[in-house]
């Protein structure tokens, strides 16, 4: 099709746009061989369809289509539009197909619309872990998180890629079970030191037993900052001991203001039940930190 | 408000080879009617130096001929 051609056909489409079309009327461009055309119409639909059932299964299919404009148009839209996309036996089915895809970010997308809708089951989600693109595993894991399915994040907490397993220990702690605490403990000893300080952290919304204390009091010395900051919230979730409290302590020392600020926000909570760290949040009064000093200052005053 | 004399060292450019005679997308959506059509030629350009930076006029063109040059401090 000649540039022109093109052009005219777009400028039909934006005639049209300007009158309200319905979805029959749209059905010409979107299935138009130029791929400009499709891009375009996927556009005007998105703007005026009210049939959201007829819509939906359009976007869900263009993530199929075979230009690359095309493709990411839908992808931008089946996002954007995920609050009013209405689920149905076609646009499953065309998301189905779109995980299957040779485009990565095509296959990413229609995983997140799969768990966002509700869509999919873990046995799917499992089955799709293999995927040779760490971001498309990444989708997985939120996938996972979605139906709280703990086996299968402690099965993907094995991943060879460490940015998969970054959204095994963030997803552990937004799942927020007890449960993933063991999961979290190995990732705590992760070689990448970003999945340690997720791992700690998640910790302190599961909760921590006695191993993930003691792993927690042994991160406290760890060479980066962000897992001694980790640890020190992670102990928050964790029964006020002898051993906790002479880490928190040190920690209180610490040359990085965050992993202080963690340690003294931890004692605090802790100070109804070991009165003894009391004069280390006074001396805590005395930091080089604002906040440092506002948060000793709430624990010792409330 | 000054107007814009170097139609390619401005904030929003137009490529002419690009755009689509007849179609006005770009200059019905600009907020400060900074885009004209250009009576000889038919095609958009910017006729005014001034711009929000807020990105419509290129996120709307059906052909991508629109760019905003947003300056590196405010990307």
């Amino acid at each position: 099709m000649s540039p022109d051609a093109v052009a005219a056909r777009i400028l039909g489409l934006l005639d049209l746009a300007d009158e309200d079309p319905t979805h029959e009327e749209l059905e010409p461009y979107l299935a138009d061989p130029a791929p400009e055309v499709r891009r375009n119409a996927l556009g005007v639909l998105s703007d005026h369809t009210e049939d959201w059932t007829a819509a939906s299964p359009v976007f869900a299919a263009a993530l199929t289509d075979e230009d690359p404009a095309v493709r990411a148009a839908a992808t931008r839209l089946v996002r954007e539009l995920s609050e009013v996309l209405v689920p149905g036996e076609e646009f499953d089915a065309a998301l189905r197909r779109a995980t299957t895809h040779a485009d990565a970010t095509v296959r990413l997308e229609a995983i997140d619309a799969l768990w966002r809708h509700r869509l999919t089951t873990v046995d799917e989600l499992t089955g799709l872990s293999g995927d040779p693109d760490a971001a498309v595993r990444c989708e997985v894991v939120l996938g996972f998180v979605s139906l709280d399915a703990l086996d299968a994040l402690a099965r993907a907490a094995d991943d060879p890629d460490p940015s998969v397993r970054l959204a095994v220990a963030r997803g552990l702690g937004a799942v927020g079970d007890p449960r993933g605490t063991a999961t979290l403990t190995c990732l705590a000893a992760d070689p990448e030191f970003l999945v340690r300080a997720a791992a700690l952290t998640a910790m302190a919304r599961t909760g921590c037993g006695d191993e993930a204390v003691h792993v927690a009091v042994a991160a406290l010395t760890d060479d980066a900052w962000e897992v001694r900051q980790g640890a020190a919230n992670a102990l928050s979730s964790a029964a006020p001991d002898e051993r906790g409290a002479a880490a928190l302590v040190t920690a209180l020392g610490d040359e990085n203001l965050d992993v202080r600020k963690a340690a003294v926000k931890t004692l605090g909570a802790w100070l109804p039940s070991r009165p003894a760290v009391r004069s280390s949040l006074e001396s805590a009064l005395s930091d080089v930190d604002a906040d440092v000093r506002a948060y000793a200052r709430m624990s010792l005053t409330n | 408000m000054a107007q814009a004399t170097n139609r390619v060292d401005v904030p929003v450019s137009v490529d002419q080879s690009k755009c689509i005679d007849g179609c006005t997308l770009c200059v019905d959506v600009c907020p400060l009617d900074s885009l004209a059509i250009d009576p000889e030629t038919n095609k958009a350009y910017m006729h005014v130096d001034e711009c929000w930076y807020c990105g419509p006029c290129a996120a709307r063109c059906p052909v991508d001929a629109v760019t905003v040059n947003i300056p590196y401090l405010l990307r």
